[in-house]
């Protein structure tokens, strides 16, 4: 009877249940983070292009670019550029350092925030396979207690 | 017994539907093989769109050389040289690569939206098919309670409030990604189909402050916030999903205390 007696407790809470929040508020967090960033880069993005002209974004610290390069194109784009200054600060409204600067970062940043957003993603997906796992012990929890209860029940 | 079964089944009344706006997702709670079937259909249809226009309009745009295809002064004198050198019949008309480049770009900004609002039905009808389970489990626990002698058997506990935020987290969710497909699609009849409606070579020598910049700078912030806004909108849906789990293991939980409670009353022991 004492074995009864065990079983007939309810289920406890189980230690996946304890946890499971920790990466669902993470997932949370990074996702967050991630929109944030993106809205950041949207801002500087529109500012990079729309008030720089492609001819002065090409040119930002084209002076530093070996001379000659060994292709024609882009000794023709340094020529050219190195020939316009005018033109340059005329069409762009950021030093060639910020245009560089802007480009590296507008180049670089998404190509981490994706994957950064997709730890989001999956912290969530941990989290859910933490608390489906968390079931099958709370369904035989359910069995053993129900069994014991039923014969009560029918003696209705 | 079975017929007893039957008609203790028939007299177990569900609880009552939600205020509005829960109202919605209860009444919408049983079809949700439908709504998932729904968005695989649309994921479907995408991937179609992707086969039959997206890629061939790509296929199109570059089947001749980068001066050619960018419009460049030269373009059809290049194009006579590629075809002279290489044998290969290339579309002299700049327009043809225009329209080309014009169709891949819209295809490319709102489609990317929809197969996600897709996605997000499938993980609308995960949500809601959990919150079903636990409708289920609530009302087998009611059955169970009915058979029981009424002097030992345990108060049918409150629904809890929790199944609240789960509606909502993800009527938000789908809603967020209903309102990225509107959003997509302003973009892409609007900014993105007067920029690149040009050929390369006009888009390459426009400058600060004219109307195509502008299209252009819109174009470029849309890329880097739509997103990780799908992925926000997504999120709501998981947390949605992850609230219908939490109350059907609160249910269980609970159904199991009340069994308990039950037996030991009903045996006198503790």
């Amino acid at each position: 009877m004492a074995a009864r007696t065990n079983i007939l407790r309810p289920a406890a809470r189980p230690w996946q249940y304890n946890v499971y929040w920790i990466f669902t508020i993470g997932g949370t967090m990074i996702i967050m983070i991630g929109f944030i960033i993106g809205i950041i880069l949207s801002r500087q993005a529109g500012g990079y292009w729309s008030d720089n002209s492609k001819f002065a974004r090409d040119c930002a610290l084209i002076e530093q670019a070996p001379q000659p390069s060994g292709f024609a194109a882009t000794d023709a784009l340094i020529e050219n550029c190195l020939s316009n200054p005018d033109r340059i600060a005329a069409e762009s409204a950021s030093s060639p350092q910020e245009l560089q600067d802007d480009l590296s970062q507008l180049a670089s940043w998404p190509k981490w925030v994706k994957p950064f957003v997709f730890v989001g993603v999956m912290s969530f997906m941990v989290g859910i396979a933490l608390e489906f796992s968390s079931i099958p012990k709370l369904l035989q929890n359910r069995g053993r207690v129900m069994g014991a209860a039923y014969t009560q029940i029918v003696k209705r | 017994m079975a017929q007893r079964t039957g008609t203790l089944l028939d007299t177990i009344q569900d609880d009552p539907k939600g205020p509005f706006p829960f109202i919605i997702p209860e009444v919408m709670m049983p079809i949700f093989p439908l709504i998932a079937l729904m968005g695989w259909m649309i994921v479907g249809v995408m991937v179609l769109i992707g086969i039959f226009f997206l890629s061939p309009a790509f296929e199109d745009y570059f089947s001749a050389p980068k001066a050619v295809r960018e419009g460049a002064p030269s373009a059809a004198q290049v194009a006579q040289e590629y075809q002279a050198a290489t044998g290969v019949e290339v579309n002299t008309d700049i327009q043809f690569y225009v329209d080309a480049q014009h169709e891949a770009h819209i295809i490319e900004t709102w489609v990317p939206q929809v197969k996600f609002l897709g996605l997000g039905f499938g993980l609308m009808a995960i949500a809601m098919g959990l919150g079903t389970i636990a409708k289920r489990l609530r009302r087998m626990g009611k059955l169970v309670n009915a058979h029981m002698n009424p002097q030992f058997a345990p108060p049918i506990p409150e629904q809890p409030l929790r199944r609240r935020f789960q509606q909502l987290s993800v009527m938000m969710g789908i809603m967020m990604l209903m309102a990225a497909v509107v959003v997509g699609l302003i973009i892409a009849f609007g900014a993105t189909s007067d920029y690149w409606s040009n050929p390369q070579a006009v888009l390459n020598a426009a400058l600060p402050g004219s109307e195509l910049m502008d299209n252009f700078s819109t174009i470029q912030g849309y890329k880097m916030w739509n997103g990780p806004f799908r992925m926000l909108s997504m999120s709501f849906l998981f947390i949605g999903i992850t609230i219908g789990l939490t109350v059907i293991i609160y249910v269980l939980r609970i159904q199991s205390e009340i069994l308990v409670q039950f037996y030991a009353r009903s045996t006198g022991r503790r």
